[in-house]
């Protein structure tokens, strides 16, 4: 009878604690591949994350991570794996591509006015539409001819700043099929879509313009390739040639670097010798220098950028804080949870609700990521009759109360139960799980952090967050962008004309086209940032500088 | 077709290593389907109400959504909404809604430990909100804000706007209309257990399930509607917005999108087959086609020495080219094949899971059986029917003062 109590007992305390991490198992295949596969049994199914460790931020060539997630890993056409099918043409035909693309992309940022040039461009275009043809003729043609697709499945991938993560879910029975032919697409790189690709993402960023995200990372994260914003460098993303993006791919997307999580109805036992012959036999390129990534101190001051963006007046304000290693890391993580963890968290509770300061609150940790020191982000909108400085202020009192008021314990309570709850939902759910221990492992070093940092919760005090708190969210690591509208909407009239004036004078100063677009879009950039009226006197300063006929 | 009836079998062998959906219903009519997974100590729910067009009178378009919002942020159970939120996060319960003019929806997930608590609060949440005059100015405000998506990249507020049906797109007008007495008459007239269905995916038990839902849900009865409720929304009295939507950009590029929505009586099954066998058809390109719950759709990007005009005839040639050549069998049977496969994928996720059986249940799944008895004639036809040109809502992305056809 005691026996029974004692175990009801303690299986009552274990269930009170956070549920651990138990049924992953590593293994290390023979070129360095890292494989960690848990073992559901029964399921018909897999899900596996390929991890590739350096993200954007490590990127030479700006763009390249972007493409590489949506050519490589955005879908499974048989040209692209299969050896049969990366045939001479194909491999000919898609340099012809590349080849007639760049001359056109030349071409274009020429813009001869004379008349013997403009046959030239035109020319180039039918060769072109030409060659495409006979490229789509080499695709497969049938439909459902995604390999993967065609046996039931699924992919995406994503690039973050610390990683390149490709998602698949497949039958069980199609595993080694995936295996086979996750080796053959990194062996043959062929990325048969790459223009198509290109093209696309180079109009979604011409499309959306610049954000304000992207401004208070630049501003908060100064030099720093985690302050990098994709949309500023769109002439280098526009040259990246597609023999450019296999050369990087081959020095990147190493064995050494990759981690394959695999989740789902295997077992470990049939799994390792299918991988250990497909993925164990990548080779491994020699190894080259790690990027070198400047530090960022994290008291740079206290930083303000008001620029005229938005349709409607937005607040986001970042604090510098340190990379996920750091030992003040998850208290600020707890930290965030306190301020904006949901709707009974601070901010939602004082700002939207109580004062009715705030249409919506919104607080992210660890921008863009957090391999590196990064931000932790509070964006807001003022509700109408209030103002961005009144909300601002509202924001750093919660900020000093969280530092100095003592923290209530159902709040603390609340948090931690938040916290856990959703750990517990992480490991109920494959594809979430992988990702989190793919990032755990990119992000920190080491997959077990995603347990450990569970684990670790339930040792924090409130005293130990408030202190991380003042540490960290203070004045000299924050930075703040004030997002005003612009009169008119973004496509006003003084916005089409500081347009056209800068373009005038670009074409006086440079020749090099894709300096003049650099140099048009940074001045833009930097004219947002004044009042309209301001706006109004430099386009005026500005005209003058051109001839009559030119303004 | 007799490697997809093969295909279909395995499928379903391996899919009873699952546990088969189990099915009740309420004495107040409350239908509820059980998922039993015990694989983690969680819990989801899911409260589904589909609503019809008549649900919405003329003129109130966003009423769904402005009730939704209602619910979120008005007090329940004698409970300040804020407080109701605390319990909410005390026990770490995630508590989510959704609308859209076919349907209302909560969603909830929950440790198992704390089920007791996560279906009371779901309950008080439905039954018991009381909603409030100030509540609804602020929310209506609000509302109309988050609609508004100005921030939002171009791209996606053109396919935001592509995917809501021309007449059942609110307005300020028609979110200015709305007023308190539409809301209860609204929530009268579609709340009730008769016309939801309750599905639960999970660490419990049947008999654990009917016991919590009978406590929580059993008490749950239809309010008495309105006597003068007003004509709802017809196809008629839905007025087509322009065409094509257009949205600006910046730069001097163009994108062109059209939606296509599934033609009426088309059945599950050949939905199924089609969303698959669409998408990545390399006949289309330069143009792609992707898959949404509310049709296909179908986009161009064209740079700036492409006129609208073009790409409007470039896309739509792409299009009438797969229609016309339509699929063969062998496309027919691959497909199949597909779908059977992909069905154990469900077994990765809860929320298709419950997808899944919220489709079998509402009689939209597609089924095994149905599927061998599928025609390439019947497939082919349905293809023709669903792309053709003139039921397309058309949007375009660009810089104004572009030129237009």
């Amino acid at each position: 009878m005691r026996l029974l109590v004692a175990a009801l007992v303690s299986t009552l305390t274990l269930a009170a604690q956070t549920p651990r991490l138990t049924e992953v198992q590593e293994r290390r295949l023979a070129n360095g591949v890292r494989v960690l596969l848990a073992e559901h049994r029964g399921l018909p199914a897999f899900h596996a994350t390929l991890v590739f460790r350096g993200g954007w931020a490590e990127e030479p060539t700006a763009g390249a991570s972007e493409h590489l997630a949506r050519a490589l890993y955005g879908a499974t056409w048989p040209e692209d794996v299969e050896p049969t099918r990366a045939a001479t043409d194909l491999e000919s035909l898609l340099k012809q591509e590349e080849g007639l693309l760049e001359a056109l992309r030349l071409e274009r940022l020429r813009q001869r006015p004379d008349p013997a040039g403009a046959p030239a461009k035109t020319d180039l275009e039918s060769r072109l539409e030409a060659v495409q043809a006979r490229l789509r003729a080499q695709f497969a043609s049938s439909p459902l001819a995604d390999l993967y697709a065609a046996r039931g499945g699924r992919q995406a991938a994503e690039a973050t700043a610390d990683a390149l993560l490709a998602h698949m879910e497949l039958p069980s029975d199609a595993f080694e099929t995936w295996c086979r032919t996750e080796a053959q697409r990194l062996r043959i790189l062929q990325l048969s879509r790459f223009s198509q690709i290109r093209a696309t993402l180079a109009a979604e960023l011409r499309a959306q313009g610049t954000q304000g995200p992207a401004l208070l990372r630049g501003a908060a994260l100064p030099g720093h390739p985690y302050g990098r914003d994709l949309a500023d460098h769109l002439p280098a993303l526009e040259a990246l040639r597609r023999t450019d993006l296999q050369a990087l791919a081959r020095r990147t997307l190493r064995p050494d670097h990759l981690m394959v999580i695999l989740i789902g109805g295997l077992d470990l036992a049939s799994a390792l010798p299918l991988l250990e012959r497909h993925l164990g036999r990548l080779p491994v390129p020699p190894e080259g220098e790690d990027a070198l990534l400047p530090e960022i101190p994290a008291d740079l001051g206290d930083r303000r950028v008001q620029a005229a963006l938005a349709s409607a007046p937005s607040l986001l304000c970042g604090w510098r804080i340190p990379a996920r290693r750091h030992p003040d890391h998850l208290a600020l993580r707890l930290a965030a949870e306190l301020l904006g963890g949901g709707p009974a968290a601070r901010l939602e509770s004082r700002l939207v609700r109580q004062k009715a300061l705030a249409v919506q609150v919104e607080l992210r940790m660890d921008l863009p990521g957090a391999r590196l020191p990064g931000l932790v982000v509070i964006g807001a909108k003022p509700t109408d009759g209030h103002s961005l400085a009144e909300l601002e202020g509202a924001l750093h009192g919660e900020v000093l109360r969280l530092q100095q008021d003592p923290i209530p314990h159902e709040e603390w309570l609340r948090a931690l139960a938040q916290l856990e709850a959703d750990h517990i939902r992480v490991l109920d759910h494959p594809a979430a799980l992988a990702r989190a221990l793919g990032l755990a492992w990119a992000e920190g070093g080491d997959w077990r952090l995603l347990d450990s940092e569970a684990q670790r919760l339930r040792t924090l005090t409130p005293e130990s967050v408030q202190a991380a708190a003042r540490a960290w969210l203070r004045p000299s690591h924050r930075t703040t962008v004030l997002l005003e509208p612009v009169v008119g909407g973004p496509l006003n009239p003084q916005e089409a004309a500081l347009t056209r004036v800068l373009q005038g004078l670009a074409s006086l100063r440079l020749e090099d086209p894709d300096r003049r677009e650099r140099m048009v879009a940074e001045g833009l950039r930097q004219l947002r940032m004044l009042t309209p009226e301001e706006r109004q006197r430099t386009l005026k300063l500005l005209e003058a500088q051109l001839a009559p006929e030119k303004r | 077709m007799r490697a997809l009836l093969l295909a279909g079998l395995a499928a379903g062998f391996t899919l009873q290593a699952q546990a088969a959906p189990q099915g009740f219903t309420l004495p107040n009519g409350l239908r509820v389907v059980h998922l039993e997974d015990h694989a983690h100590p969680v819990v989801r729910i899911r409260l589904h109400v589909k609503l019809e067009p008549r649900d919405v009178p003329p003129g109130r378009q966003g009423l769904p959504l402005l009730a939704e919002r209602m619910f979120l942020h008005s007090d329940a159970a004698d409970l300040k909404a804020e407080a109701f939120d605390r319990l909410l996060g005390d026990a770490g319960i995630r508590l989510v809604s959704r609308s859209a003019p076919d349907v209302l929806e909560w969603r909830l997930a929950a440790r198992s430990r704390d089920q007791d608590r996560a279906l009371g609060l779901l309950a008080d949440r439905l039954l018991r909100t009381v909603f409030d005059p100030m509540v609804l100015e602020v929310q209506r405000l609000a509302c109309w804000q988050d609609l508004q998506q100005t921030d939002a990249p171009p791209y996606q507020r053109l396919e935001a706007a592509l995917l809501e049906g021309p007449g059942t797109r609110p307005t300020l007008a028609t979110l200015g209309a709305i007023t308190l007495d539409d809301l209860l008459a609204f929530r009268a007239r579609v709340l009730r257990p008769d016309r939801a269905l309750l599905l639960i995916h999970g660490d419990m038990g049947l008999e654990q399930v009917k016991r919590l839902v009978f406590l929580s849900l059993g008490p749950w009865t239809g309010q008495e509607i309105p006597s003068a409720a007003p004509p709802g929304m017809t196809a008629a009295s839905q007025a087509a917005g322009p065409d094509p939507l257009r949205v600006a950009v910046t730069s001097p590029g163009l994108r062109i999108q059209a939606l296509l929505p599934p033609p009426d009586g088309l059945s599950p099954e050949v939905v199924a087959l089609l969303s698959r066998l669409l998408p990545g058809d390399s006949t289309l390109l330069p143009a792609s086609l992707a898959w949404r719950p509310e049709g296909l759709l179908a986009t161009l990007d064209a740079g700036s020495e492409t006129s609208e005009a073009a790409a409007w005839t470039l896309l739509m040639d792409r299009l009438e080219r797969i229609r016309q050549r339509g699929f063969t069998a062998q496309d027919l049977e691959r497909a199949g094949t597909a779908w059977a496969a992909a069905r154990s994928l469900d077994s990765l996720d809860a929320e298709a899971q419950l997808d899944r059986a919220l489709a079998q249940a509402m009689g939209r799944g597609a089924m095994a059986e149905r599927m061998k008895d599928l025609t390439l004639d019947s497939l082919n036809a349905a293809l023709r029917a669903w792309l053709e040109p003139s039921r397309s809502r058309r949007g375009v992305a660009a810089a104004p003062g572009r030129a237009t056809p």
